[in-house]
């Protein structure tokens, strides 16, 4: 049986195609909308991971490039399936993407949390392990290990180089959705960096890392001064997760998927709000880099764009959890000088500037060069 | 229904008391924290189906509210969800500057003017050094806690502010207290505009009276340039550039002591670098608690010292002529409902982009 795109190797940097087309330097709010061609051609790599994990590839499909879906089993047994699964109503056919993520043992029983009216933070009964010991503390940085150690994602069975390839994931999908809404990077980044947040106090089992990217750019808009509105960000990335256009998904798709897609994204906007204390503040190493690297001659602008490129790289991993912006920002004009050969050493205090010690450096450093 | 009723409780944690007021924000009302004890006025946000969302100005507050902490600016302790409402808990305060202008039982004495002002620009200095613009700014948004302390609240407007070619919203603060240049349309303006919203407050505190009260932005232009003259070339020359600049017929300005007679030379001349027409040249936050009017005497009064009015407001008629105050610019559905006595001070805080009432105005 075959299908339209070309499945990778389990284990594969789903996103180097992806990102290696982002222009992570590109902090004005021009047009950066790309035709849909592009994207889909530049992203794909989303939509077969998004499509595989929610169990598209399941033999249970028979898949003719139009995103319908023929179900073969009978429906009753469907509602059994440990993955997600299709939902079959009213003789209506159709895949709706569930709250849980593939490729998780199936000895944890997932099935879409049900939905809260009041959306507080309790945990649906089905993600017991959901909560981490990070889940009521304020706002603190921790190392690599903490992380790596404590997600309560381990506890579902997700391992660590897993949820860094979730990770890539659902940046690749906020990158791709924020220019598709022409939204400043720095719009972008932040909303990143709260989904950082988030799947450090909630486990990826139980919460669609899609779902809460697309609440956390919509709340970030808002925060940020630079808002959009709910419709356009839920038929932007109902277009990018569906690679269809929106007027054909609502052939596509059941009647009245887009008013429930619209409350699961004010729930789960609420979800991340309360998860995270309502802390939406997030500084980006930007300002102190240009700050500290501008002092130096104007013919390192090289090394200032190279060194913003690596923040933006480094925006797909937990950095934006371990250290403060100036010593990420540090930590990419380290790995930047040593790319162009630069000797920053040679400038008086650099390093005492960024605040920065050997061993951040190298540690930054270190983390930035596995995501290039 | 006795005192700890649980049918009062709010998410387990805060006893529902007393509500202080509703707005289109929604109600806020007086509670306990039972784990502290601590007394806090909680505003309930609406979130019921709106299509937008959590409240954009309650995020905003929200966000703000988290970074700012100072002794000058009011406290959020917690924001919470609680059966469809957003629910952001703030330390109590008893009363607000309004209050106490308009109390003629109050009398003010140059050393509690002083220290009211202080406080105020304190708090508001505090907000600038951190890149945030209050754009609020009027007497009845600066809460007096029982310690007699002064702090500013309703962030509902403010922004943060420090991109150059950064554009806002002219459509900010009460029309009494707006910058000539922002009556003028500018889309891009910095601190300044809080700047001149302290002197109209300022002003307030020394003549016990809205000092520029205009009823359209065509008249508040009008009432400013009677008091101050009306602008030159000279004396702002971006002026001509603004969207909205109209000219207006020259009127010479009178002195500012004919406006203060009581008043000393350093209040005045504090005043006047508060009122600088151009906002380049207007005397920055810093600079004016550097000013000597703070160091000469009278020396500022201690905030447990400052006169309060009585704890239950009676309701009483205007001390102002009601005519005077500036039209609602929000249709009759937005208007709020205010503490008994406090209706001439209104309508004015209803701006077109301003969804919310902030819960300063009902304590």
């Amino acid at each position: 049986m075959s299908f339209g795109w070309n499945l990778q190797a389990p284990g594969h940097d789903l996103h180097g195609v992806y990102w290696s087309t982002c222009d992570g330097n590109n902090f004005n709010n021009g047009n950066r909308k790309r035709s849909r061609i592009s994207y889909y051609h530049g992203n794909s790599n989303i939509h077969n991971n998004y499509w595989a994990e929610h169990g598209v590839y399941s033999n249970v499909y028979h898949f003719d490039y139009g995103n319908h879906f023929q179900c073969d089993a009978d429906p009753l047994s469907l509602k059994r399936r440990k993955h997600s699964s299709p939902i079959c109503e009213n003789n209506q056919k159709y895949y709706l993407p569930s709250t849980v993520q593939g490729n998780i043992p199936s000895s944890v029983n997932f099935q879409a949390s049900p939905t809260r009216s009041n959306v507080d933070t309790s945990v649906s009964p089905i993600c017991k392990l959901d909560c981490s010991i990070f889940e009521d503390k304020e706002l603190v940085f921790m190392s690599r290990d903490e992380i790596d150690r404590c997600s309560p994602s381990r506890k579902d069975g997700i391992d660590v180089l897993r949820e860094r390839h979730l990770r890539y994931s659902y940046c690749a999908f906020l990158q791709n959705l924020g220019m598709w809404l022409n939204l400043p990077q720095t719009t972008i980044g932040t909303a990143m960096v709260l989904c950082h947040r988030f799947f450090v106090r909630r486990s990826h089992a139980c919460h669609d890392r899609f779902l809460i990217a697309t609440a956390a750019l919509f709340l970030v808009g808002k925060s940020e001064e630079t808002p959009c509105p709910l419709n356009n960000v839920l038929q932007a990335s109902s277009e990018i997760l569906h690679e269809q256009d929106f007027t054909l998904l609502s052939y596509l798709l059941p009647v009245g998927w887009f008013e429930k897609y619209h409350d699961r994204v004010l729930e789960a906007e609420l979800l991340l709000l309360t998860t995270l204390n309502f802390e939406l503040n997030v500084e980006h190493p930007y300002t102190s880099l240009t700050s500290v690297l501008n002092k130096l001659d104007p013919s390192k602008t090289v090394l200032v764009n190279l060194a913003l490129n690596l923040i933006s790289k480094g925006l797909q991993s937990s950095l934006w959890l371990q250290y403060k912006p100036h010593h990420i920002a540090a930590g990419a004009a380290y790995l930047a000088s040593m790319f162009l050969k630069i000797d920053l050493t040679a400038y008086h205090n650099i390093w005492q500037e960024f605040e920065a010690t050997p061993s951040i450096l190298r540690d930054i450093s270190q983390q930035l060069m596995e995501l290039v | 229904m006795s005192d700890m009723d649980p049918s009062k409780k709010v998410a387990d944690r805060y006893l529902k008391r007393e509500v202080l007021g509703e707005g289109t924000y929604g109600v806020v009302y007086k509670a306990i924290d039972t784990h502290t004890g601590q007394t806090v006025a909680i505003k309930k946000i609406r979130l019921g189906k709106q299509k937008e969302g959590v409240n954009f100005t309650a995020l905003r507050e929200i966000k703000l509210l988290k970074e700012l902490k100072d002794p000058n600016i009011v406290e959020l302790i917690d924001a919470f969800p609680h059966k469809g409402n957003l629910h952001l808990v703030f330390e109590f305060m008893e009363t607000d500057l309004e209050a106490v202008i308009r109390d003629r039982n109050i009398f003010l004495s140059p050393s509690d003017t002083k220290s009211y002002l202080q406080m105020t620009l304190k708090g508001l200095a505090y907000c600038h050094k951190k890149w945030v613009l209050h754009r609020d700014m009027k007497p009845n948004n600066l809460l007096i806690g029982s310690n007699g302390q002064l702090k500013l609240a309703d962030f509902g407007l403010a922004r943060m502010f420090g991109s150059p070619d950064r554009r806002f919203t002219h459509q900010v603060f009460a029309r009494w207290y707006r910058a000539p240049e922002l009556l003028f349309g500018a889309k891009q303006y910095g601190p300044g505009v809080d700047v001149w919203a302290a002197g109209c407050i300022f002003a307030e505190l020394l003549l016990r009276r809205p000092f520029l009260q205009g009823t359209s932005d065509i008249d508040q232009l009008g009432k400013i340039f009677s008091a101050f003259g009306t602008p030159t070339a000279s004396q702002w020359p971006d002026m001509v550039y603004l969207p909205d600049y109209v000219e207006y017929q020259y009127v010479p300005a009178p002195p500012l002591r004919s406006l203060f007679p009581m008043v000393t030379d350093d209040a005045l001349d504090l005043l006047s670098k508060m009122f600088t027409y151009d906002p380049k040249a207007r005397i920055s936050v810093q600079q004016a608690l550097e000013h000597r009017y703070f160091s000469s005497a009278p020396l500022p009064s201690d905030p447990d010292k400052l006169p309060r009015p009585a704890p239950k407001r009676e309701s009483r008629t205007s001390d102002f002529n009601l005519q005077e105050g500036p039209t609602v610019l929000s249709p009759p559905r937005k208007s709020r409902r205010v503490m008994p006595g406090r209706d001439g001070f209104e309508g004015s805080s209803l701006q077109a982009d301003k969804v919310d009432a902030s819960f300063g105005d009902f304590n």
